[in-house]
């Protein structure tokens, strides 16, 4: 094998692909894209509301009203005025019904938000929000929270039950999360951080075999239907040819996941984001399953791209691959409820699914070292086969135009010196 | 020179390649001649080590196919094209390093050869924006921007309109004299009569016909009258010393039967024709290569791409 001509091709790949559009979209919008996807809800929702809203009271039980106003007194905005300003319907001389319409008919004038309905049917409260918007869940559960407690301190007052004492014994509690780990018990960062820290993970993975590989498969197309894999296999060896644009191929890959890398780190630092130190510890495996699920699923790209003829043809094989690429994340959740299962150890053998099975075992529980030798070991053993096969097939199909070759065929390619 | 011996190449049920031998010397056009389908690209794709034979040697200069002739053959293939969103220049710069050429030596050689194919200025156009004829100007560029030594060209005319037509002639001829081997494949006779040296006609994998242009002709030369005409010739092949002809709109080339003379001829002729030439020729390549695939097949072959037949021959007694 020619080195110079690898290279030569290797740097021809890196440079055609990276001036693409779809490349410099992807570098600049996927780092974006994911800052967005991940500050934007919290800034949503820290923001809440941010001018007072008029909700309507229909109370038959006629005892809500004014502790709930006290209540809401204490949610402000940051203009200090109140979030929400209460507007009571009495039901004592009108039929609820007919207050049920007035306040519908606000709703619908848009000078109230809602309305909360309270109905005491033999017994038993009923509460219900009126609104154009009712999945408003921070507001409604504002308003389910403050009335229950409301109404239960009336059942107990009711019942003769000391409410202060109650209100000592009656503390609400939150369970802490600690993570037990070689180095002591440490307060862990909890169960979301991790798996959404997993998770991006996993997506900027898919996201990279996705784009370079797609455009692997594009360009293979464009060599094939235009003949140009005829000059090219005449100047350099079909070894040559695959081996070079597998080098171009990584190379563009690692310019990606630096790319990302820099504008994570930055964030990180803009923002102050506070990285637990299990998934910094884990970085630098979490990049070598990242590299190694690269390099397999590039190979096979390689070889799955040299047999397709059209662009039809290339969607359809991304597509599928994308789908083997995807898998992982419907079990994402019962590996991390249960790294250690056996199904899950077990699966992290495949190939196809090592790469991601491992990187969020490694920020939910470090496998053991001979789990990590092991999966490592498989990979590079996975490559290598797949490098070999697509080898094999690469240097026939390559030269075959307007035929997809049969399962015989490829059998035979593969058994050929 | 370039020695195929003996080339085989099966695919599937079709042998595609049957016992082809041919030799192309150093400082010769040689062309290698046959109907679409004959077998001329697979031979010219094993000769530039993209397929390889299922037995038959080939050699370049008395060596096998190594790195270093991989570097010195220049190819354009038949079905071609280029990498439609690059830039001209860096493609063929692209191609050059794939051939071992220095950088700066890539780049004073594309500069003069752009200039020669009147592409001066497009270096950083899109290919894409390029016509289809100077697309191929391209790919001429391309297979001769490293020297090679041994030239292999596969319909290289086709796409070029006559003016870039008689271009590349003047450029085959020159690297002809300076002593390169050029392979040159085509089924357009009148190509290949005025530019080849030597030339083998293919038919069906086999070759059927080999020498120079003068040797095949002397061959076959039959009993030949080529005539130029106002008028409708068509009559001209039930002519009872007619053999073969072929007629064009103002004329027509005959093979008369061996004893019949142009005296025998013009009877027949006056009165329903207004000739303005006539004269016995040697029968020219198309002729010979319409007959000479008619004998092998066995069966009417309807006219390729030679330019101006209009009728193929129907009575045919060889």
């Amino acid at each position: 094998m020619n080195w110079k001509r690898i290279l030569q091709i290797a740097r021809w790949e890196f440079t055609q692909k990276a001036r693409a559009k779809s490349f410099i979209i992807s570098l600049i919008l996927t780092p974006a894209m994911m800052l967005l996807f991940g500050l934007l809800p919290s800034m949503l929702a820290d923001k809440g509301n941010s001018s007072t809203k008029v909700i309507g009271l229909i109370d038959s039980t006629g005892s809500v009203m004014m502790p709930l106003s006290q209540q809401l007194k204490l949610d402000t905005l940051p203009n200090g005025q109140p979030e929400f300003v209460l507007q009571s319907y009495p039901t004592t001389n009108t039929p609820i019904d007919s207050a049920i319409a007035a306040t519908d008919r606000a709703i619908l004038a848009e000078t109230m938000e809602g309305a909360v309905v309270i109905r005491d049917s033999a017994g038993r409260v009923v509460v219900s929000y009126r609104s154009t918007n009712p999945s408003n869940i921070r507001l409604v559960n504002k308003f389910e929270h403050h009335i229950e407690k409301i109404l239960n301190t009336e059942r107990m007052v009711a019942a003769g039950i000391d409410t202060a004492a109650w209100g000592r014994a009656n503390q609400s509690l939150t369970m802490e999360t600690v993570k037990v780990t070689e180095k002591g018990g440490e307060k862990s960062e909890g169960f979301l951080q991790t798996f959404f820290a997993a998770y991006i993970g996993i997506i900027l993975f898919m996201i990279l075999v996705m784009t370079t590989g797609q455009s692997l498969v594009r360009s293979l197309v464009e060599e094939k239907s235009n003949r140009i894999m005829e000059l090219l296999v005449s100047s350099g060896t079909p070894q040559e040819l695959m081996w070079g644009k597998l080098l171009g191929l990584s190379a563009l890959g690692a310019t990606q996941v630096a790319a990302w890398v820099i504008v994570g780190m930055a964030s990180v630092g803009y923002f102050a984001v506070v990285i637990s130190p299990d998934i910094l510890a884990s970085f630098p495996l979490i990049l070598l399953y990242l590299l190694l699920g690269y390099a397999f699923y590039a190979s096979l790209f390689i070889g799955i791209g040299s047999l397709v003829t059209t662009e039809q043809e290339s969607q359809v094989i991304t597509s599928y691959l994308t789908m083997v690429l995807v898998a992982p994340m419907a079990f994402a959740f019962v590996v991390m409820q249960d790294p250690d299962s056996f199904s899950v150890a077990a699966l992290s053998y495949v190939p196809f699914l090592t790469p991601t099975l491992m990187m969020i075992r490694l920020v939910t529980k470090m496998p053991s070292p001979a789990e990590l030798a092991g999966t490592i070991a498989v990979m590079v053993a996975a490559i290598g086969v797949v490098i070999w096969a697509s080898g094999k097939i690469f240097r026939t199909a390559i030269l075959m135009y307007g035929k997809r070759p049969t399962f015989r065929e490829l059998l035979r390619w593969l058994r050929q010196a | 020179m370039i020695h195929a011996e003996g080339l085989h190449k099966q695919f599937a049920t079709v042998h595609a390649v049957n016992g082809v031998t041919i030799q192309a010397r150093q400082g010769e056009i040689f062309g290698l001649l046959g109907p679409n389908g004959a077998g001329k690209s697979t031979t010219i794709r094993m000769i530039t080590n993209i397929i390889h034979p299922d037995s038959g040697s080939i050699t370049y200069s008395g060596a096998p196919f190594s790195d270093s002739i991989r570097s010195s053959i220049g190819y354009l293939a038949e079905e071609r094209g280029l990498y439609q969103k690059s830039r001209i220049l860096e493609t063929i710069l692209h191609f050059a390093a794939l051939r071992g050429v220095a950088p700066d030596t890539a780049r004073r050689r594309a500069a003069d050869w752009l200039r020669r194919f009147e592409l001066s200025g497009s270096e950083r156009r899109r290919v894409e924006e390029l016509s289809k004829g100077n697309q191929q100007k391209v790919q001429l560029i391309i297979a001769l921007i490293h020297q090679p030594q041994y030239i292999i060209l596969d319909e290289p005319s086709s796409g070029l309109d006559p003016v870039n037509q008689e271009l590349l002639r003047s450029i085959l001829d020159q690297l002809r004299d300076d002593g390169r081997t050029i392979l040159y494949s085509t089924h357009q006779m009148e190509q290949a009569e005025r530019l080849c040296n030597r030339i083998a006609l293919i038919n069906k994998g086999k070759v059927v016909l080999a020498g120079t242009v003068q040797q095949v002709k002397e061959e076959h030369g039959g009993n030949n009258v080529a005539m130029e005409f106002e008028g409708d010739g068509r009559f001209l092949r039930g002519l009872p010393m007619v053999l073969d002809a072929n007629i064009y709109p103002n004329g027509a080339e005959l093979a008369l039967q061996p004893a019949a003379t142009l005296n025998d001829l013009l009877p027949h002729i006056s009165g329903q024709l207004q000739i303005t030439r006539i004269e016995r020729v040697r029968p020219s390549l198309n002729s010979i290569f319409i007959q000479t695939v008619r004998r092998a097949t066995g069966e009417a072959i309807p006219a390729t791409n030679s330019n101006s037949i209009t009728h193929s021959i129907t009575n045919s007694t060889t």
